[in-house]
């Protein structure tokens, strides 16, 4: 956890300094304004996440005893999994932007399903397709709505 | 008053309204049972649906999905030892014993009850309570307002998660994310990068799906290829006819152990970031405290289900409080709820009652209607409920993804939405792993429109001098007990960090 901290709070302290000196700056449109500048409200936000990053680093770079013990929050094979499911829903709704829900629910929750381990078909049928049945018929008949 | 009173009953006393009261009580009851899944997840999800609802069916569906949440997560925690929701924890220690003994039915009937009647309780106090603050509140100015809002924040990243530091980045992060958008005095675009889609600011569901229900999903994806995705229930023992009821006088004894869990449920509810978790503790504590037989909770003691059950579901109406009467959220739901409010086109505080009492009192109507349909469905579903918690996580989860895409898509009606909601589930996922808050998180984002308003306002009118401050006694008190809370729970952090004072006098001897 103690290098996870560091990391995260380095990369928030980078992260806000580019807010501040680089970002905020140039994403602001140009014009005329007579009360506060409306850089005032990011800048000040941005100050405040760079003091408490710089302040995560130190609490992290100072404890190295209250550490120990603590679980590492994310192992490779966490992150290999967490990228594994973060693709497969990333395919889905691509999916779904190209071929609407009809195709793309399906798709969707049959992969998410496969991902964690379902197998038995007379699950995963009925799973992948009543879901999309409700929901289109909820969201077009009675919220009167558009969907993918 | 009894005007508005009249007309709010002629509105919520419609079939359409008790319709919308009833699916979402159900259907908040059913989240809630599911273990892993909570009331904030399903409010993320089911608010793209009360779009096209008036405001009233909408919040009064919303309430009650909230309300049910609160209730049905005690049916997990009583028949398979693990709670539906965290403020649910306290109710295993004496629920799950009880359904091992056989009493699980008994057991049920306990938290049902116990759950109803906190919720009636606080409900009674929000509406008692919710009109005077209010009225004292619409008098409230913005340097006090920035105040309460910095002392809010920083309250809440103090007790919300393990690291102070954190929620308070958390916060901010949340409060910088609502700063995207059009400027509000100007008019210019901020942080858009040049997306036009970004030029109304970051839509409200694409964070609360992302970051509530998709990142969660995430985190249960990883957890069950380390463990497994299937809830087993307990060999459970024969239930003898009387096990299976709770009669008048069981009730009757129980009756203190519930008012105590109200009281302190309501207490609790009403200050920011507490929650029902520390409240369904402290009342589970008190009761037993002041039990003639201590000892025999945590092994089956039906005390101990009434007096957290209680204090779980008060603590849900009474976190509205501050809602109705300042426009602050104090908790995921509340903030939750107050983006319902924004997003049907109200702004939740003290000039709703002016603007729109009728919908007010309608509100509080649904509120109550809500808490009697609890019971309803409660009772009438319990025999579904027991079975529905046994469904396996690979079914219900890969739906919820589904549910995500569709939720996003309805805000606004453009896969920009999805992709959004995609990157915060993402970040949600990495916030949760790294306990970054995301509580304050969202809350930050929900008030930030209206903390960066109150803060140019009062930064115009103190002329940006400090010592005008001297002129705000409010604000200054609400600023000092921000800077205590950072003292406190900021430099009791870095001691814990460091091993604590003892430990590094110690040291220096050695």
């Amino acid at each position: 956890m103690r290098i996870a901290d560091l990391i995260s709070g380095s990369v928030l302290l980078a992260g806000s300094l580019l807010f501040l000196f680089v970002i905020i700056p140039a994403q602001v449109g140009e014009g005329k304004w007579y009360g506060l500048s409306p850089f005032f409200y990011p800048n000040l936000i941005a100050g405040g996440i760079a003091v408490f990053s710089l302040w995560l680093i130190v609490q992290a770079a100072m404890g190295n005893k209250a550490y120990k013990g603590r679980e590492v929050p994310l192992s490779f094979w966490q992150i290999a999994i967490f990228l594994l499911s973060g693709l497969l829903i990333l395919g889905g709704v691509i999916v779904v932007e190209h071929f609407g829900i009809w195709i793309g629910g399906p798709v969707t929750i049959l992969a998410v399903m496969l991902l964690m381990g379902e197998r038995r078909p007379l699950v995963l049928v009925p799973t992948a397709i009543l879901p999309v049945v409700g929901i289109y018929t909820l969201v077009r008949f009675v919220l009167h709505a558009p969907l993918p | 008053m009894i005007g508005d009173l009249t007309i709010a009953s002629g509105q919520v006393f419609t079939f359409t309204v008790l319709l919308y009261i009833l699916i979402g009580v159900f259907i908040g009851y059913l989240v809630g049972a599911l273990p892993g899944m909570n009331r904030a997840t399903a409010l993320a999800l089911l608010l793209p649906f009360t779009f096209s609802l008036s405001p009233l069916v909408a919040l009064c569906f919303l309430i009650g999905v909230n309300k049910g949440g609160a209730a049905g997560s005690a049916v997990s925690a009583i028949l398979i030892n693990v709670p539906g929701e965290p403020s649910s924890v306290v109710t295993t220690l004496d629920g799950y014993p009880m359904t091992r003994q056989g009493k699980s039915q008994k057991a049920l009937k306990i938290g049902l009850f116990s759950s109803v009647a906190g919720d009636i309780i606080a409900t009674l106090v929000l509406i008692l309570l919710a009109v005077p603050l209010a009225a004292v509140a619409v008098g409230i100015g913005s340097v006090d307002l920035s105040a309460i809002i910095i002392f809010a924040i920083t309250f809440i990243a103090a007790v919300s998660g393990d690291s102070f530091v954190k929620g308070i980045i958390s916060g901010l992060l949340g409060l910088m994310l609502a700063s995207v958008g059009l400027d509000s005095e100007t008019g210019l675009p901020r942080l858009t990068f040049g997306f036009i889609q970004l030029y109304d600011g970051i839509p409200l569901l694409a964070i609360a799906i992302g970051t509530l229900a998709l990142s969660e999903i995430l985190v249960q994806i990883d957890r069950g290829w380390r463990g497994n995705y299937h809830h087993k229930a307990e060999q459970l023992k024969a239930e003898k006819p009387e096990d299976k009821r709770l009669s008048l006088a069981e009730f009757r004894a129980l009756l203190p152990s519930i008012f105590r869990g109200s009281a302190v449920g309501t207490v609790i509810g009403i200050l920011p970031g507490l929650g029902a978790t520390l409240s369904s503790f402290l009342a589970y504590t008190w009761t037993r405290k002041a039990s003639k037989t201590p000892e025999k909770f945590g092994h089956g003691a039906p005390e101990g289900v009434a007096a957290a059950e209680s204090a779980d579901n008060a603590s849900v109406p009474a976190s509205l409080i501050p809602v109705f009467a300042i426009g602050l959220p104090g908790s995921l739901a509340t903030a939750l709820l107050m983006g319902a409010f924004l997003l049907h086109g109200m702004t939740p505080g003290p000039f709703l009652f002016q603007e729109d009492a009728v919908l007010v009192y309608g509100i509080f109507m649904g509120m109550i209607v809500a808490s009697l349909t609890l019971l309803l469905v409660g009772l009438a579903g319990q025999a579904f409920f027991a079975r529905i918690i046994l469904v396996r996580d690979t079914v219900i989860m890969p739906v919820i993804v589904f549910f995500c895409i569709v939720g996003a898509y309805l805000d606004g009606g453009s896969m920009f939405s999805v992709y959004l909601m995609l990157i915060f589930g993402f970040v949600g996922y990495f916030m949760k792993k790294l306990d970054f808050s995301f509580v304050t998180f969202v809350v930050g984002y929900i008030l930030g429109p209206m903390a960066e308003l109150r803060l140019r306002q009062a930064v115009i009118v103190t002329d940006a001098n400090p010592m005008a401050l001297l002129n705000h006694p409010v604000a200054l008190l609400f600023l000092l007990a921000a800077v205590i809370s950072v003292w406190r729970y900021g430099s009791m952090h870095m001691l814990k960090m460091s091993g604590g004072r003892k430990a590094r006098k110690t040291g220096r001897e050695e």
